[in-house]
């Protein structure tokens, strides 16, 4: 039995074998196609290798600036290789005559070569074979489309580990066949976690090197409440954990029996809890815990799931598809709040030049410098405006000249739709989130102009402790109870306070079960959480009294350090909520 | 017609220290796909491979100071075998020097 622990993201426990999945191992998915495919195979076959061209002359060019022409000549002997007449031809002529499918053909073609060089007998040479690895996994992944195809042709429930997860690989997970993940890499708040959770699958991030230890099959254990791995447990574990599995589903059966609940305090204080979701299809089960809406509707996702920028009718589809589940309520769209380094395509290339990407073009920057990307978005969220309560915030506000320019492409925007004749809802409220130190700092001028404030705590924590949330190295120092981060959120609430416009926190801070009665105290009447969290905020909601609420944040902005905070904090939920869950 | 059948014929070595290896084989393969006749290049009593293919080139494995026979043939002939006995000869410095022209 060994046990390894990383940083727990997404709760439960998940017991099966295990499946290791390569950093680069791609599964031939097919290897023959039929005769009549054949000129739409070599077509595809075509197209990956124009593609992969393309993906080395970018590398060429940045080995050329970075370190010379020199180291850069590796990338021109690949483009070569790749272009090379033969090898191209002897592809072809394997899907052509013996209907290879072209992965299938690529890989043979590719280690025949390495092969080859292998048993040159000569060291140098040999070494090259790595050079035919490197291309025939660049051809695969261009043909498979990124996809590591172990995954979509999974049989029986496992239990995934990997270096890492891309949140795209996270998404696309089968909750039928994946019981739980566990990877080498990442932090609370990277993405891919916050997918997990989104999932419910249990999960653990984190974890450092130990993938090495294992080879697949073995049985394994994931806490994704407490952050520990399990491999190889002995009888006694295993029947422990087997009940802590049962226990935690009949837990979750009764927090579900709080859907139809009010969320109030008992003396009577409505608590708004609404929803944060990623992609339209998690809107019908946000609304399934009880949310009240959507608080925070991250459209990334359209952007990253393709290699294309999303068209307007991508995005008003999508936005379309929330409001069926939210007819009334209201939906809360925050624009593009994506760092140019993670953009497809021609931006990635433009802005891919290491330096800092948390400071540099990213959000609402990248719209402000990208006008064509931001209007596509605006022009989709006014028209499906149409259809419901829709609310337009802008991601990472730092002056208030950035708000007025975006506020002002908005008024353009609806200029356009209007010479247009295209319907549209002119009245969208907007709303900001404060989620970097200078605007928590200046929320009262903010207030003035804005219709509302979401603070989003990951980045304002961030930002504020200088810590990198994906950083493992220092993601103890990454602590949501820090006394600057409840001043902070203490002057947002004041200040709108003051000018009557709604504030709401849709950071992770708020799913913490800890947080909430602090929040409430402070005078927060909107949460919103990843959807899964909302049952049990709404137990301790309805477990609350104000004035306990408010004891407990004034208490807690007496404090000097995060420690003393969270263990104050941990220790009130336990008496307010005692069956809460650890 | 003009009679570009002529074939030319030239003996190079390999000077670079670790052979024919990816580096010079760039620059062979590159500097030949520049001109529009064939080239091919033998080892010993090997069959002749295409100069225009890095992977040809590389499967030669030609170590240093191995001999081989270059052979050009097409319209622009005379002026290719010059560069590219001067690029073996430089040691595959990238750009043959203007010297090098007939």
């Amino acid at each position: 039995m060994l046990i390894k622990r990383g940083i727990p993201v997404s709760p439960g426990v998940a017991i099966g074998p295990a499946l290791v999945m390569g950093a680069e191992s791609f599964r031939i998915p097919q290897r023959f196609v039929s005769i009549d495919a054949v000129d739409t195979e070599i077509a595809r076959f075509r197209a990956a290798v124009e593609s992969t061209c393309q993906e080395i002359e970018v590398n060429e060019t940045l080995a050329k600036e970075r370190l010379g022409a020199e180291h850069a000549m590796i990338f021109t002997a690949h483009l070569m290789m790749v272009r090379d007449p033969k090898i191209l031809a002897e592809i072809e002529t394997l899907i052509r005559e013996k209907s290879f499918s072209p992965e299938f053909a690529v890989s043979r073609v590719l280690r025949q070569y390495a092969k080859r060089f292998q048993n040159l007998g000569n060291q140098y040479f040999a070494e090259r074979a790595a050079d035919f690895y490197d291309l025939e996994k660049r051809l695969l992944k261009q043909l498979l489309g990124e996809k590591r195809e172990e995954l979509s042709h999974l049989t029986e429930p496992v239990v995934l580990l990997a270096h890492n997860l891309t949140p795209s690989e996270t998404a696309s997970l089968s909750k039928q066949f994946v019981l739980g993940f566990a990877t080498e890499v990442g932090g609370h708040t990277s993405h891919t976690a916050i997918l997990a959770g989104a999932l419910e699958l249990p999960a653990v991030v984190g974890v450092g090197n130990f993938l090495s230890d294992l080879s697949g099959g073995e049985t394994l254990i994931i806490d994704g409440s407490h952050g520990t791995v399990i491999i190889d447990p002995d009888e006694e574990t295993l029947a422990k954990y087997h009940d802590s599995e049962e226990r935690y589903r009949s837990t979750n059966k009764r927090l579900e029996s709080l859907r139809l609940l009010a969320s109030e305090t008992r003396d009577g204080v409505r608590i708004t809890l609404m929803g944060n979701i990623e992609f339209p299809e998690e809107a019908e089960s946000a609304k399934h815990r009880g949310a009240e809406g959507v608080g925070l509707y991250r459209t990334e996702f359209l952007y990253l799931q393709s290699q294309r920028e999303p068209t307007e009718e991508d995005h008003f589809r999508a936005y379309r598809e929330v409001l069926k589940a939210f007819p009334t309520q209201p939906v809360v769209i925050r624009t593009l709040d994506l760092g140019a380094d993670k953009m497809p395509g021609q931006l990635q290339a433009e802005y891919a030049d290491g330096i800092n990407p948390a400071l540099s073009v990213r959000s609402i920057r990248l719209s402000l410098t990208h006008l064509e990307l931001f209007k596509t978005q605006l022009r989709a969220i006014l028209r499906a405006a149409v259809h419901g309560d829709l609310r337009i915030m802008f991601p990472l506000v730092t002056t208030l000249l950035e708000f007025r320019q975006a506020r002002m492409i908005l008024g353009d925007v609806m200029e356009d739709l209007d010479e247009q004749g295209v319907p549209f809802n002119r009245d969208v409220p907007v709303g900001m989130m404060v989620e970097v130190p200078a605007a928590a700092i200046l929320a009262e001028e903010f207030a003035r102009e804005v219709d509302f404030f979401s603070i989003g705590t990951n980045d304002l924590i961030q930002y504020t402790l200088a810590v990198d949330r994906g950083d493992p190295a220092v993601a103890n120092l990454y602590r949501a109870g820090d006394p600057s981060i409840l001043r902070l959120i203490r002057n947002v609430i004041t200040a709108a306070a003051k000018y009557h416009i709604p504030v709401s926190v849709c950071g992770q801070m708020s799913s913490d079960p800890m947080f909430v009665p602090l929040l409430v105290g402070m005078g927060l009447r909107q949460i919103s959480v990843t959807p899964h969290a909302i049952p049990e905020l709404k137990e301790i909601i309805r477990n609350l009294t104000l004035t306990k609420a408010e004891r407990i944040a004034s208490r807690s902005e007496s404090m000097d350090v995060a420690r003393d905070v969270e263990s104050y904090l941990r220790g009130e939920l336990k008496k307010i909520c005692p069956e809460s869950m650890d | 017609m003009m009679s570009d059948s002529q074939v030319y014929r030239r003996k190079v070595t390999v000077k670079a220290e670790q052979g024919l290896h990816i580096r010079p084989c760039t620059a062979v393969a590159q500097l030949s796909m520049k001109f529009q006749s064939r080239v091919r290049l033998r080892k010993d009593n090997n069959p002749p491979v295409d100069g225009k293919s890095i992977l040809d080139l590389m499967s030669l494995a030609a170590g240093p100071q191995v001999e081989l026979d270059l052979e050009v043939d097409g319209p622009d002939a005379a002026e290719a075998i010059e560069h590219l006995a001067a690029l073996f000869e430089s040691d595959f410095v990238t750009h043959p020097s203007p010297a090098a022209m007939p």
